[in-house]
């Protein structure tokens, strides 16, 4: 059964999996891990607000991430947020995916999506990305289920410090949308029942620095070996990182910030060796599986990749020390 | 020489191995219990297409995809990944990309949907369309119409914004990264959409140097999957779950009971053994694709699974379960014949490839030298590769029961196919010797066929199927693998462990030379490395050994250059360290070895690129390191001497016509561009039919043979059609003194052209044949259908890379290619042929990898966005410079080159990578993972 409910209401009170876009749930219908009857937000108005007020900015479950990416509103003053949703998947997925569903899509791993493997997630006694080939799972080991969680939005969301607003008008923060991680079943938290309508997000600092970025083997368009946004303040004369928020994505069952990154960042001059002595503690508490241990080599690269490009030209430059004569050798 | 023996029947493709032989098929019979899929949840949807308004029924779950090209029969828009990830089914809604696989089409209720079909709408083309002609920017055109529908909202918004400013490359590939192009066209898109968006294409349609351009980028052209015949059914297979278990029990009762199943075709009997995991067990047909779906869903086989071995180790060790009983049963990986050899257990081998070289002294120099120091060594794994061409294999069968005693002969079946195939005439001459039919009772038509890269080159279970099942259900029957099935039993590039040695004389000069390549196809055998290797460096002292090992693991097919990137990659960079050890740079060395003179031509070109010349100066240091690596490979002389064209010439034009396919390599460019410098026309006038085997004079596009032996063939057709005229002339018409002069007969002081000459004579047929090449051939005799010339195509590559140290990256800054192989037929496509050769290397180098779950068989990466080909923003400026020197000893003066360009591509990355890191990659793909475990 397929439902087009006019209302929010009418939505929460239907029978069936909540569709939006489409762009996970219908791959996962047509591999056949998905099935069962459907709930279409198609005719529902009011889930594409877009709002910036003194409060924040406020944004429509169902707006679309090439909104999110290209307004100029949230390029301007969520500089992060906008590259990390123009960062994610193609431009034509962009276009179709909403900012909930790219919230609530499903993990991409391989065991998962595969209809003839019974994994954890979908009811069976263990992962088998843990005992299998895990080659892109988690370096952070969170819980049974070992697919890193799949959103980019999610992870920038939670450096905003966003809020999701369901339908009766409670709100919840990321972490606690997209639960603890403890129950391989679960990707995110909410009950039938519940609808995002709207995300939340204070109105950010003036003069904040952001970036985000992710590891990955080609130019665009795959999925992240590990991904980072980072915000930065300076004080008014840039000689002092005054607050950071940092986090990153790929490496567990769910995106996470990292304290120990911003705290030894926060009071600080921004220079090179500050950030990559920040970058380096990214990796505290890091439990990687025997395919994963890259991962822990690759988290203060591209932790430190982004705390430069976020910082961009508020960078101090230590005047270099005197350079030896080239040679003109090559060093192998 | 090893004799040759001739493989049975459907070697390349496994299901002659699982009884084929006792089939079963059994009409369905209709059930009252099954819900037909019609009657179910059905939505009407009100959208507009091309701006025409529609009503679609769907079910909640259609893909706009699937209402366009089913119901509205736009299939102009393709359907590839089924997932988002290459972007061909890409249509505007309301003006925005999108993704027609995944849209639901309850989605476009009330919106504008613009597909390729309405770009233009009958009216003047698209800029970009015109651009995408005039650039060449397509190959075999599958991916086209997504790129053209996502590059024409890009350039509509672009000009508005930014007038007619020229867009970067990086912008274009940020626009574009929504799609994927096997063929690797990529350097003529970022050409065509940035003359597009500068405004070089809003006047008159080109002139494309491709014949079949305008039917490409407007969709109109037909590729197999969009073949629709009225009451076509349609076929799904169920695979096995297990990479090795005997089939104990399947009832297929209730599967052929579902309304609207009509036939039911067993592939693996009860008791039999599958050998794979996604093995062909079972098909059935039915009214619609969902209802096949779901019939699929009903069978419950029962299995007595049984322990397998996935990985070569595991296969050669001691204990290890067979995979075959008996290892002659194994098919073939290789297009033609199994060179015979040793089997063992799992092991098949050696086959030795130094069949006229002195084996024995090889081994003996070797041992002198190490003892002297005099030798190097490496040993490297490749992975295996999948062909992943955006067509899947695809086939419609109709099996026509005979009807009537013609002419007092017994009644005979007709079988008429369309295949998504690059041998055409080959696959009637299979299908006609599998089903016992006459050749002239099977017709295959390929009209257009989207990328094969060597997998399409024999017959395959889905035309095997698709056949049975129209055969069962008296319809025709279409047959279309999903993505995940066939990157499964597409076909695949065998993985290789290979040790290569060399040795040198005191003077630098070679002395002998050493491979053993221990190669996996998967259950099948048939994998030469050896054969590429012996091609490349002059010596009497070579040992080259080829070792089969079977597991449970898909078959391997022919992938460009079978053997040959794999070898190279090990051969080229060895050849590097030999270079280091001696002190010399890697150029000389191989300018010193070389004894192929048309690439002796090229090494100037390549020696004064900057980022050689002025390599000493790359960044080595700190977290971006800058290398260049240089590989070369040599490719054989293949000619059909079977080829034949035939001219149809009547007044209203010239049509030239042969059983060869274009699957994006330009035969059909290249037949035109033959005839018309004959003619001295040009290559639009002259028409071009392909892909039909009733055409005759069909050859296999394969192993870079199809353009010397169409090319001179189409030339041959056209002189005899001159010939022809000029008598007809001289003698019928009474023009003495006519003499042939370009684009037309001489007569009285004036050009007549031949369209009028034409109307004077009446209509002129001609068959062209492919004459014996005046420089003869390597060996007396021919084999499976070819002659080895005495040439051979030669390669030379440059690769300049950037390996980010942080993030493990390899990115390739720039690509310099340069071929020696004679003439170039159509020297424009050849150069995209070429570009996307080396595309093909970037992504067998650093990004593809086919992986299997070590658990059960199945394969892992399922899908476009796990199995991950070069996407337009991975593709550096490629630059190719082919010695045009005629080759003397071949007809038409040149060969092919489809497989030479993939040969060095991934042997010059791994070479550069070693030049900027000092760490030399011994294993492909080039991960980030790799680099950064071997740099930290």
């Amino acid at each position: 059964m397929i439902s087009f409910p006019k209302s929010i209401e009418a939505a929460a009170a239907g029978k069936g999996t909540l569709r939006a876009g489409g762009t996970d749930l219908q791959e996962l219908r047509h591999l056949g891990v998905h099935q069962g009857d459907l709930v279409d937000l198609r005719d529902v108005a009011g889930l594409d607000r877009f709002e910036l007020d003194e409060a924040g900015l406020h944004l429509g479950a169902g707006l679309s991430l090439a909104t999110v990416a290209t307004d100029p509103r949230v390029i301007d003053g969520f500089s992060g947020l906008a590259q990390a949703a123009g960062g994610l998947a193609t431009p034509q997925i962009r276009n179709r995916a909403t900012l909930a569903g790219s919230l609530l899509q499903e993990v991409r791993c391989w065991y998962y999506r595969n209809p003839h493997q019974s994994c954890a997630k979908k009811g069976g006694a263990v992962c088998l990305a843990r005992q299998g080939d895990h080659l892109f799972h988690a370096c952070f080991d969170r819980g049974m289920c070992v697919a890193p969680h799949p959103s980019t939005m999610a992870m920038a969301l939670l450096a905003h410090d966003a809020q999701v607003e369901l339908q009766d008008g409670s709100r919840l923060d990321i972490p606690t949308l997209l639960g603890d991680g403890s129950d391989p079943r679960r990707t995110h938290a909410l009950s039938p029942g519940q609808v995002v309508v709207a995300v939340h997000l204070p109105l950010a600092e003036p003069l904040e620095r952001a970036a985000y970025g992710r590891a990955i083997s080609r130019a665009r368009a795959e999925w992240p070996l590990v991904e980072v946004i980072a915000r930065l303040w300076l004080d008014k004369k840039g000689k002092k990182l005054t607050e950071a928020r940092v986090a990153i994505g790929g490496v567990a069952n769910r995106p996470f910030a990292l304290p120990a990154v911003e705290a030894a960042l926060v009071g600080q001059e921004p220079t090179d060796e500050v950030l990559a002595a920040a970058a380096a503690l990214a990796t505290q508490g890091a439990s990687p599986l025997p395919m994963t241990g890259y991962k822990i080599k690759l988290i203060p690269g591209i932790v430190h990749d982004v705390l430069l490009r976020a910082l961009g030209d508020g960078l101090i430059v230590p005047p270099p020390p005197p350079v030896p004569e080239a040679t003109g050798e090559v060093t192998p | 020489m090893s004799k040759v023996t001739r493989r049975g029947f459907l070697r390349g493709t496994l299901v002659g191995t699982a009884g084929a032989a006792a089939v079963a098929s059994t009409p369905a019979r209709p059930a009252r219990a099954a819900t037909p899929a019609a009657a179910r949840d059905l939505v009407v949807v009100q959208t507009t297409v091309n701006g025409q308004p529609q009503a679609l029924t769907v079910s909640a779950d259609e893909a706009v995809a699937i209402s366009l090209r089913g119901a509205l029969k736009l299939t102009g828009t393709k359907l590839s990944c089924g997932a988002g990830t290459c972007g061909a089914c890409t249509v505007l809604v309301d003006g925005a990309p999108s993704c027609a696989c995944l849209l639901p089409t309850t989605a476009v209720e009330g919106r504008q949907v613009t597909t390729i079909e309405g770009l233009s709408r009958g009216g003047p083309l698209h800029p970009v369309q015109r651009a995408f002609m005039a650039h060449d920017a397509l190959q075999c055109g599958f991916c086209t119409p997504g790129f053209v529908v996502e590059a024409s909202a890009f350039h509509d918004q672009w000009r508005a914004s930014q007038g007619t400013a020229e867009p970067t490359r990086d912008q274009v590939a940020a626009a574009l990264a929504g799609h994927l192009c096997r063929c690797g066209a990529y350097e003529q898109i970022f050409a065509a959409v940035q003359a597009a968006c500068r405004g070089a294409h809003d006047g008159a349609d080109p002139v494309p140097p491709r014949v079949e351009a305008r039917d490409k980028v407007t969709g109109a052209a037909v590729y197999t999957v969009d073949v629709q015949l009225p009451g076509m059914l349609h076929g799904r297979v169920l695979r096995s779950p297990h990479a090795h278990a005997v089939l104990t029990a399947l009832d297929t009762s209730a599967a052929a009971a579902l309304e609207g199943v009509k036939a039911v075709h067993r592939l693996v009997q009860d008791g039999q053994v599958v050998r794979f995991a996604g093995q062909e067990i079972v098909a059935v047909a039915a009214v619609d694709e969902p209802t096949a779906r779901r019939a699929i869903a009903l069978l419950a086989p029962q299995w007595e699974v049984r322990p397998h071995v996935l990985d070569m180790a595991a296969a050669r060790a001691e204990g290890a379960p067979l995979v075959w009983e008996e290892l002659k049963e194994a098919p073939s990986a290789a297009e033609g014949p199994v060179l015979k050899a040793k089997m063992s257990g799992n092991v098949r081998g050696p086959f030795s490839s130094a069949m006229l070289g002195k084996p024995g002294g090889a081994e003996k120099r070797l041992a002198t030298a190490r003892a002297e120091g005099r030798t190097v060594s490496g040993t490297f794994q490749t992975q295996v590769q999948v062909h992943g061409a955006l067509e899947p294999h695809a086939c419609v069968a109709w099996y026509k029961a005979p009807t009537e005693v013609v002419r007092g002969e017994l009644p005979r079946p007709q079988v008429e196919l369309w295949v998504s195939t690059q041998a055409v005439a080959w696959l009637q001459e299979e299908v006609a010797t599998h089903w016992k039919l006459r050749a002239r009772d099977v017709t295959v038509h390929s009209e257009h066929t989207g990328g094969g890269f060597g997998a399409k080159a024999t017959m395959a279970t889905e035309t095997l199927v698709a056949v049975e099942l129209s055969r069962a259900a008296g319809a025709p029957v279409r047959v279309a693998w999903d993505r995940d099935e066939e990157l499964t039993v597409g076909g695949n590039r065998p993985g290789q462990e290979i040790t290569v040695e060399i040795a040198h004389l005191p003077d630098g000069s070679l002395d002998a030379l050493r491979s053993e390549a221990w190669g996996s196809s998967g259950v099948a055998v048939g994998n030469v490395t050896g054969m590429v290797a012996r091609l490349l460096y002059k010596s009497d002292y070579k040992q080259l050994d080829d070792y089969d090992v079977v597991t449970h693991a898909p078959p391997g097919k022919p992938f460009r250059g079978p053997g040959g990137p794999p070898v190279i990659f090990a051969l080229e960079q060895v050849m590097d360290q030999l270079a280091g050890k001696l002190g010399q740079d890697p150029l000389s060395l191989r300018r010193a070895w070389d004894g192929h003179q048309g690439r002796q031509r090229l090494y100037d070109w390549i020696a004064a690129v900057p980022a050689w010349r002025d390599r000493a100066s790359l960044p080595r240091q700190g977290r971006f390191r800058q290398g260049v690596g240089l590989a070369l490979g040599n490719w054989f002389t293949f000619v059909s001497p079977a080829a034949a064209v035939t001219i149809d010439a009547d007044s209203d034009g010239i049509l030239a016509r042969t059983a060869t396919q274009d699957m994006g390599q330009g035969s059909r460019t290249v037949v035109a561009e033959n005839v018309a410098r004959v003619l001295g026309v040009k290559a639009r006038d002259i028409q071009v039919r392909l892909g039909h085997s009733e055409d005759g004079g069909g050859v296999m596009s394969g192993g870079s043979r199809t353009t010397a032996s169409i090319g001179p063939a189409a030339a041959q057709a056209a002189e005899q059609l001159v010939q022809e005229l000029l008598d007809l002339c001289r003698g019928e018409l009474g023009w003495a003194d006519a003499q042939a002069v370009g684009g037309g007969i001489q007569h009285g002081g004036t050009v007549t052209p031949w369209l009028q000459v034409l109307a004077a004579t009446g209509p002129v047929s001609t068959l062209g044949r492919r004459k014996r090449d005046p420089g003869g051939y390597f060996l007396p005799f021919g084999a499976a259908g070819i002659k080895i010339g005495k040439d051979l195509g030669a390669a030379v590559q440059l690769s300049h890379v950037e390996v980010d140290t942080w993030l493990g990256r390899t990115k390739v800054l720039g690509s310099w290619i340069g071929i020696a192989a004679g003439r170039m037929h159509a020297p424009v496509l050849a150069r995209s042929q070429v570009q996307g050769g080396v595309i093909q290397g970037i992504g067998y180098a650093l990004y593809e990898e086919r992986r299997l779950d070590p658990a059960t068989g199945q394969l892992l990466t399922r899908g476009m966005d796990d199995y991950r080909i070069p996407g337009i923003g991975d593709v550096p400026p490629i630059e190719v410079r082919f010695d045009d020197q005629p080759l003397d000893g071949v007809l038409g003066g040149g060969i092919g080159i489809g497989e030479v360009c993939t040969l060095p591509t991934a042997a010059s990355i791994g070479n550069a990578v070693f030049d900027a890191t000092g760490w030399r990659p011994s294993s492909l793909p080039i991960r980030p993972d790799r680099l950064v475990e071997a740099l930290s």
